[in-house]
């Protein structure tokens, strides 16, 4: 009996669709249909054998990735390379610094001047560099931006090298640098030498700005103090227009010896130019008396009459001597953001032992005096030993030392003395830190650079902005490594902007295979790690046909893999839903009665129910692991087909072959299973092909939220990182951002297609006429 | 009492059954949820065992889950959504806006926020598929229908949120003509240059995914009509074609057209969880995304609870509209 009904169904199955199939041909979209799904098919099945794929797992070695912008420049060798110093414009008004070349510079006493080439508008590309000779032993050059001065230091002289501009055009095209320096000439050694006051001071009695150096040199127990004033008066009616200027020096000795840097600044208006000594057993400020001349229209500085200590700080405290730990250990803060505190600056000073303290400059009272200690402890610190503090980000410094683990950076608020007490208020780092650079605020970050060669980005682009206007540093936003290690430290040198949009922020370093290395780091456009479409890996020679994704996975390999999950979720959610809702639309319509108004109840609450919002509750209660998924789907899928299964079996029930079947004493198990299951098949293998497309577009849409299984890739994740991770604005990552998408257009269109030409079988009115 | 009548009491109790079976399931599945709100704020470690306890009487954990369903039930029906676990402001405030005291500004709320923008794609879409639909399903067969159900059955298929990202990167990123987020541009009042461009690209990336969807069905109802001896009969005596089109099938066809769109004004809360995710608009949507995220349960249960009195009352219209429209549905 079974067998004969099993051959009957066979049969009438094999004549419908080989009729269906040839009304089907007729339709052109459904064939395209039922293409696009075969080459998905053929993905998913394949997926390993499918040209230019990978594992799944596969992460492009580190050497592929594109680190979008960096450039390399061979240099001569020299014995003695220092870090590259960056030639900047100065910044105006509404208009930021920006590079206009490097200058690279050896002890072995020459130099070279690389001219930005402004065609890679937004790149930072260095090329034709010119060749200079400089003094041996130079122990340190500095770019003045506001003077457009290098200003060097050796043993016994502080030069002033001029580096005007040319501005042709929009841009600055040619650079040059003039040999003959103004040299000035001292008669000791200058070990010490402090932060440099470069600024175009206003003359408070004409207005008219000065351009004005001060600096400060220490050796011994000798300061030594050389000012830079060049400016002009203009006489009355145009007449008597007077040009002052000149480079003052003046000496005075303390009374003990100098162990650190000094600490300078000028303040024209308000008359406090003074010096900070950092000595061994005080902490000294002297105040710098002025020489002035007088004219009808105003007065201009005549040069240095004298100094008077205004207070010194002992570095004795107790039993305790307090000894600095390097150079680098005193610095100076500006607290700005804090109205209460303006004009109040602080010194942070780094002694042995991790003791620090913090002084105002205005009276050298003593504000704290401690330990530093990592907020909160981390047990796999043993030793700590911070070696130098730099100011960094507004109202913080930050103090970088070494661990037993590597080095570390952490975030001093100079106020209290405390290392920030939030989770990512420090940092550690892998090497040993030689470079910490101030806090850029185009790319809202700081770099920090180490010995081996590593260069780390750390961010804060994510900052959280507390109530008195402080940052919080966040994390590790890049780290790059110099190849073959770096022959000094790496140095931030600043940002390529364009129509005011910053492209690149960058990091240059001189390596051990003599070139210039220049990095893009922070920056919006260009600085982001990807392999872009069509290219090859520069180290592994893979080829990457839609490119990498951030962290280095191929997309290609991504995209097949996705048809996987794709199909996997479309198929068994589409049928399983279809399967529920025809049983259950069966049962309810041809029993009738309280079974039918219950089901139809439930129906109407489920059709009511807000899709993907009440998929996203499910998710987040079932957790996202993909059989969840294909069950959250099919559980709000079947209610639709339900309803209208119901309706077909509805009209089914009083035709006249039913009540034929029931005279005949059909059961109703056999009646439904004979007489009203094959009727309704087309209709349920139409909702189905409907139901994949709407499945797969469901699945999409809720790994795209978050909701998806972190263990099965597919399109929808891969969207979700790429705008999680910001990627959008790259215009590298184009294939990770058009693919997924398109491939996901493509499934769902296709079920779509067959579905409609199927429709179009199935319902005979829609046909052509 | 007329039919009429009849049926909107009966739809009516329906409704409220509805209503209390949904709020149920959702709290039934908030409270499922493996992790409790208060345990993500108890990570920090400064808080002594008695704040800790304080925080979890005071979201409620300290009752049964009889108790806190009733609570839950009393104050939904109330409109008394509370205050927010992590925000820490009224819900109500976030919800409808109005004057914050914490911060001194007016804060806007998210129902409007979406409701514009939803409100009114889906009123183009409509007005825009009523035409287009009309028009390519008149002109059967020609370049411009078939042109135009392959572009509709693309943006039909397409992923929301992708249209969305790569309106972005042309629009906003490339050309810069609209930001790249949305939100920091709607502060300033509603209609301010800021906030309609900031309008502008979620508007239309809904438009060109809900007009698709909106011409073939208006095209699938017009070819329908199309079939009836009325329209030949029309065009038989001699009517322009645009009469024909216009009075005689266009307006038989709106009726699946009608019901769609009412329903589609109740999803307009609901639907915005994705397009409100990709360009960072201030509505309900994201607002539930980012409150499931962080297990903000007043906002998820108030912002759950307002989407399906939406729905709910949407459908609600739309089948007393049908009755009016369509005789033969009120005679049943």
């Amino acid at each position: 009996m079974s067998n004969v009904r099993w051959d009957e169904i066979k049969r009438s199955m094999s004549r419908n669709i080989k009729s269906n199939w040839t009304l089907f041909k007729q339709s052109k979209l459904g064939l395209t249909g039922i293409g696009i799904i075969i080459f998905f098919l053929v993905l998913a099945i394949f997926a390993p054998l499918i040209p230019f794929t990978y594992s799944v797992d596969y992460l492009a070695p580190a050497g592929d990735l594109f680190y979008i912008d960096n450039t390399t420049v061979s240099i001569p060798a020299q014995h003695h390379w220092a870090s590259p110093v960056s030639i900047q414009t100065p910044q105006g008004v509404g208009k930021p610094a920006k590079i206009a070349g490097v200058w690279i510079y050896s002890q072995d006493g020459v130099g070279y001047l690389f001219p930005r080439n402004f065609t890679h508008a937004q790149k930072l590309r260095v090329e034709n560099p010119v060749k200079e000779v400089i003094p041996t032993n130079m122990t340190g050059m500095k770019y003045l931006i506001s003077n457009k001065k290098i200003v060097g230091f050796d043993n016994r002289a502080v030069y002033l090298y001029p580096v005007p501009f040319e501005r042709n055009g929009k841009d600055i095209n040619t650079l040059s640098f003039m040999k003959n320096p103004e040299i000035v000439e001292f008669n000791h050694t200058l070990k010490y030498v402090s932060n440099v006051w470069d600024s175009n001071v206003t003359n408070p009695t004409s207005g008219t700005a000065d351009a004005t150096i001060f600096m400060a040199m220490g050796s011994n127990k000798t300061v030594s103090l050389l000012l830079v004033v060049k400016g002009e008066l203009s006489g009355i009616g145009g007449f008597g227009k007077i040009t002052y200027g000149g480079t003052y020096m003046y000496n005075f000795t303390v009374n003990s010896t100098i162990v650190a840097n000094p600490s300078v600044d000028f303040n024209y208006r308000s008359g406090q130019n003074w010096v900070i000594i950092p000595t061994a057993d005080y902490v000294y400020r002297y105040d710098v008396n002025l020489l002035f001349n007088y004219t009808t229209t105003g007065k201009y500085i005549s040069g240095i009459s004298g100094v008077h200590e205004i207070w010194k700080y002992p570095m004795q405290h107790g039993n305790m001597k307090y000894q600095f730990v390097s150079p680098e250990s005193l610095t100076l803060v500006y607290p700005k953001s804090d109205q209460a505190s303006i004009g109040k600056n602080i010194l942070v000073g780094l002694c042995k032992n991790n003791r620090a303290f913090g002084l105002y400059t205005k009276n050298g009272t003593e504000i704290w005096n401690d330990t530093l200690h990592l907020n909160p402890s981390d047990p796999r610190i043993h030793t700590l030993k911070m070696t130098a503090v730099s100011p960094s980000v507004m109202d913080y410094v930050i103090v970088s030392g070494t661990t037993n683990v590597g080095g570390v950076v952490a975030e001093l608020s100079p106020r209290t003395g405390k290392i920030m007490q939030n989770m990512t208020s420090y940092m550690i780092l892998r090497g040993t830190i030689n470079y910490v650079s101030s806090f850029d605020y185009g790319s809202s970050t700081y770099y920090v650079s180490t010995v081996e060669g590593n260069i780390y980005q750390v961010n804060m682009s994510f900052y959280t902005q507390l109530k008195h206007g402080a940052y919080l540093p966040v994390g590790l936003a890049k780290s790059f490594s110099v190849l073959g290690g770096a022959e000094t430290q790496a140095v931030f040198l600043g940002n390529t902007i364009m129509r005011g949009n910053l492209y690149g922020a960058y990091v240059g370093v001189i390596t051990k295979h003599n070139t210039l290395y220049l990095q893009a780091s922070g920056g919006t456009r260009i600085s982001t790690i990807v392999v872009p479409p069509f290219s090859y890996g520069r180290m592994s020679h893979n080829f990457y046909l839609f490119g990498t994704d951030y962290e280095g996975h191929d997309i290609w390999t991504w995209l097949v893999y996705g048809a996987r999950t794709s199909l996997l979720v479309g198929l068994t959610a589409a049928i399983i839903s279809v399967l529920v809702g025809t049983f259950i639309g069966i049962i309810s319509g041809f029993y009738g009665g309280w079974i039918d108004t219950v089901i139809m109840r439930t129906v109407d609450i489920i059709l009511t129910l807000p899709g993907l919002v009440i998929m996203l509750l499910l998710a987040a209660v079932l957790g996202p692991n993909i059989w969840n998924i294909v069950m959250i789907i099919s559980v709000l899928g079947w209610a639709g087909i339900a309803r209208i299964i119901r309706a077909v079996t509805l009209s089914l029930k009083n035709r006249p072959f039913m009540d034929a079947a029931r005279v005949a004493g059909a059961s109703n198990p056999r009646m439904i299973t004979v007489h009203i299951f094959p009727n309704v098949l087309p209709l349920t293998f139409l909702y189905m092909t409907f139901g994949v497309s709407g499945a797969i577009l469901a699945q999409a849409a809720l790994a795209f939220l978050g909701m998806g299984d972190p263990n099965a890739v597919s399109w929808g994740m891969m969207l979700q990182y790429l705008r999680m991770y910001g990627q959008l604005t790259n215009v590298y990552a184009w294939g990770w951002l058009i693919m997924p998408g398109v491939f996901i257009a493509l499934i769902s269109l296709s079920f779509y297609l067959v579905g409609r030409a199927f429709d179009e079988i199935v319902n005979p009115r829609l046909r052509k006429r | 009492m007329g039919p009429l009548a009849i049926y909107s009491i009966k739809r009516t109790i329906q409704i409220i059954i509805t209503l209390i079976v949904v709020m149920t399931l959702i709290f039934v599945l908030l409270e499922a949820l493996p992790a409790k709100p208060y345990m993500l704020l108890m990570q920090s470690p400064n808080l002594t065992s008695s704040q800790k306890q304080a925080m979890i009487n005071q979201m409620g954990y300290n009752k049964t889950v009889w108790q806190r369903y009733g609570i839950y039930m009393v104050n939904m029906l109330t409109f008394h959504f509370g205050r927010s676990f992590m925000r820490g402001t009224q819900v109500s405030l976030l919800l409808f806006g109005g004057y914050n005291p914490t911060t001194h500004a007016y804060t806007y709320g998210r129902v409007w926020n979406t409701l514009i923008l939803f409100g009114l794609a889906t009123i183009l879409a409509y007005l825009i598929g009523y035409f287009l639909g009309a028009i390519i399903a008149w002109k059967r067969g020609s370049l411009l229908d078939s042109s135009t159900v392959v572009g509709g059955l693309a943006f039909y298929n397409m992923p929301s949120f992708w249209l969305g990202l790569i309106l972005i990167w042309i629009f906003a990123f490339h050309f810069r003509w609209f930001p790249l987020r949305a939100n920091a541009w709607m502060q300033y009042g509603y209609f301010t240059i800021a906030y309609v461009r900031a309008l502008i690209l979620p508007l239309i990336t809904l438009l060109l995914l809900s007009v698709a969807g909106t011409t073939l069905l208006m095209r699938t109802s017009m070819l329908d009509v199309l079939g009836e001896e009325y329209v030949v009969t029309a065009k038989a005596k001699g009517l322009s074609e645009k009469t024909v089109l216009y009075k005689h099938a266009a307006r038989n066809a709106l009726l699946p057209l009608v019901t769609s769109f009412v329903i589609s004004l109740a999803f307009t809360v609901a639907g915005g969880v994705i397009i409100e995710q990709v360009f960072t608009y201030p509505g309900v949507g994201l607002l539930y995304i980012t409150a499931l995220g962080q297990l903000d349960f007043p906002i998820v249960y108030a912002t759950l609870y307002i989407i399906t009195l939406l729905v709910l009352a949407g459908n609600f219209i739309a089948d007393i509209l049908y009755g009016f429209l369509d005789p033969r549905v009120r005679m049943q």
